[in-house]
């Protein structure tokens, strides 16, 4: 499932540890399934890009069909498949996201959100 | 006629130059070489600027250091051993005989301008000065030794001289008061870094002293974060380790005490002292419920404190998190710097072995914000409580029983048909069927629009008394037979 440079986190105490453990860098959770086109095409562009912002962020990627993210999967309203969750120093951050589109170093290009 | 015999030179006689400091065989031509004649010249300009400073001394003798000089005509080194005033010995070799006959020879030798023997050596009128003085200076020293509040002008001239230093060392002595004072005034290097700041009480064990009577525990001491280190403003680095600090040691008891320092720090970092407060031991509602963010649920990910030694394995696979360089240049303002200091210093903890301190208390909460909603962490708290409290009763009772499904249309009243179906009249026949036709405007409504992408054929509807018959297009899905008995 998605990169073998993304971790893939599906269990609950994983998905907390990384939450937990990882300070003063910005992680950034995607919630998604393997089978999903949309979450490959995503994981794939995180997976290129992860290397250039690695100093500041961290990626992971969670599978929301996994029992356990059911809780996660709720707790954020998750309906969109793929869904990116954004936290620094275990706390949620506030996404606005926009239509601002990102190009990225390989030409792809994003619809970037924007932070608060 | 015989040819000239050209008389065969003379094997050539290797001479060591000592201005060139080779050996040659140019023979008397050496001297007129360019590398030659800059050395001479070199050498030359040499022992003048020394003998500049030897007129200097000349006409103003003094007992100075010990001074040597080379007199390259002669090879000699002049070194003052015995006199007392300086460069004595070289002023009298200047001045004597010998000398001038070597610098004759020596400028003969190298091809020197004879002219110029006279700078090199120190006349007798010179020499005779020179006496004079340093008689005169023999018969005074006594008037300087005597203790003078502060140096005589004369010396000061030459700060070489042995005598004036010696009485700017009684003049020290003289004066030890003004070094009582230094202990006093002794400034110590900086303990620790300041980053800027100025603690005039740097330790957490001041923050009651700001915050009334707010109890301190000494729990933060444990999990030894360096209050040096933080780089904060007084007033916000206590606050921010009695935040931590409350987050350990919160009971419900300490609400009251708590809210005094809402309204003074509208930090996040006290909000999640405000978070600490709830009891969300009940806070694991995976049951599909609406605690979630947006609600302002506690998150998942810090509940349960039993999960804190299963996650103790799991550190290995935490996603690594490489400091920013050195720790002192983080903004100590940034969001979760308290929890991050924290966090470090847990983890430091158990890589030593050490037993951590259970730290995710079930009413723990981190500082959450509810996504779709406007306002600060406070109010989505508050929120969260009101929402929280119906959700325990309902997670309390038994699961639904499983029932049929009944449309909307189906159910007793008409009261959900009308909202279904908009603002539009109802057209029934006699019988009060209910007919749903495809004439039915679109606008009537985004459930009657859906409802009409699905109906292709009418319904019968008989509404009777206690009684429901429905006939349907099976491509909608579903037939519905339901009677009250």
């Amino acid at each position: 499932m998605g990169s073998v440079l993304l971790p893939t986190l599906r269990r609950k105490r994983e998905v907390d540890a990384a939450i937990r453990d990882t300070l003063d860098k910005v992680l950034v959770l995607r919630f998604g399934r393997a089978a999903d086109a949309a979450c490959l095409h995503l994981d794939d562009i995180l997976a290129k890009s992860s290397w250039d912002i690695s100093k500041f962020t961290t990626v992971a990627l969670v599978d929301m069909d996994s029992e356990e993210m059911q809780v996660y999967v709720d707790y954020f309203d998750i309906t969109l498949v793929p869904a990116t969750i954004f936290f620094f120093n275990a706390h949620h951050m506030k996404m606005d996201s926009g239509i601002v589109p990102v190009k990225l170093s390989d030409g792809e290009e994003l619809d970037g959100p924007i932070f608060r | 006629m015989p040819p000239k015999r050209e008389t065969p030179t003379p094997a050539a006689v290797f001479e060591y130059c000592e201005l060139c400091r080779r050996n040659h065989n140019q023979g008397r031509r050496h001297r007129y070489f360019p590398a030659h004649r800059t050395a001479l010249a070199a050498a030359l300009s040499r022992f003048r600027s020394k003998l500049s400073d030897l007129r200097r001394a000349l006409r103003h003798p003094s007992s100075g250091p010990r001074s040597s000089l080379w007199c390259p005509f002669c090879s000699v080194d002049l070194v003052d051993l015995d006199s007392r005033f300086a460069c004595s010995n070289a002023i009298y070799h200047l001045t004597s005989q010998d000398h001038l006959n070597g610098v004759k020879a020596f400028l003969r030798k190298h091809g020197g301008q004879m002219d110029q023997v006279e700078s090199y050596r120190i006349s007798d009128d010179e020499l005779a000065k020179w006496e004079k003085c340093c008689e005169s200076l023999s018969t005074e020293p006594e008037m300087l030794s005597e203790g003078l509040i502060g140096p005589t002008p004369g010396l000061l001239k030459d700060i070489r001289n042995k005598s004036t230093s010696k009485n700017l060392d009684n003049f020290a002595e003289s004066y030890i008061p003004y070094s009582s004072n230094t202990e006093s005034c002794v400034v110590m290097p900086l303990q620790s870094p300041t980053n800027g700041a100025y603690y005039p009480n740097s330790t957490a064990c001041h923050g009651s002293s700001t915050f009334g009577s707010i109890p301190y525990s000494p729990s933060c001491e444990i999990f030894g974060v360096p209050i040096k280190h933080c780089g904060l403003i007084p007033s916000h680095e206590q606050q921010i380790m009695l935040g931590t600090d409350l987050l350990h040691s919160v009971d419900t008891k300490m609400k009251g005490a708590q809210s005094a320092i809402l309204g003074n720090e509208p930090n996040s970092s006290v909000s999640c002292v405000v978070h600490a407060q709830q009891k969300i031991s009940d806070g694991n509602n995976g049951q599909g419920l609406k605690a979630n963010v947006h609600t302002g649920a506690p998150p998942p990910w810090l509940e349960a404190s039993e999960h804190d030694q299963e996650n103790a394995p799991l550190r290995g696979y935490a996603l690594p998190s490489s400091r920013k360089g050195k720790s002192g240049k983080l903004n100590p303002k940034r969001v979760g710097a308290a929890w991050a200091e924290r966090r470090r210093a847990e983890m430091e903890m158990e890589k030593r072995g050490e037993p951590v301190p259970e730290t995710s208390d079930s009413s723990w909460l981190p500082n959450f914000g509810s996504v779709w909603q406007s306002g600060t962490r406070k109010e989505s708290r508050k929120e969260f409580e009101k929402n929280h409290k119906p959700h325990d009763e309902k997670s309390n009772k038994l699961p639904l029983e499983i029932k049929p499904y009944i449309s909307k249309r189906m159910r007793v009243g008409s009261r959900a048909s009308r909202m279904i179906f908009g603002g539009m009249p109802n057209k029934c026949n006699k019988r009060g069927v209910f007919l749903s036709k495809k004439s039915r405007p679109a606008n009537s409504g985004m459930l009657v629009g859906a409802f009409n992408y699905y109906v292709s054929v009418h319904l019968l509807l008989l509404i009777r008394d206690g009684s429901i018959t429905s006939r349907g297009n099976m491509e909608q899905g579903y037939v519905l037979k339901y009677n009250y008995s």
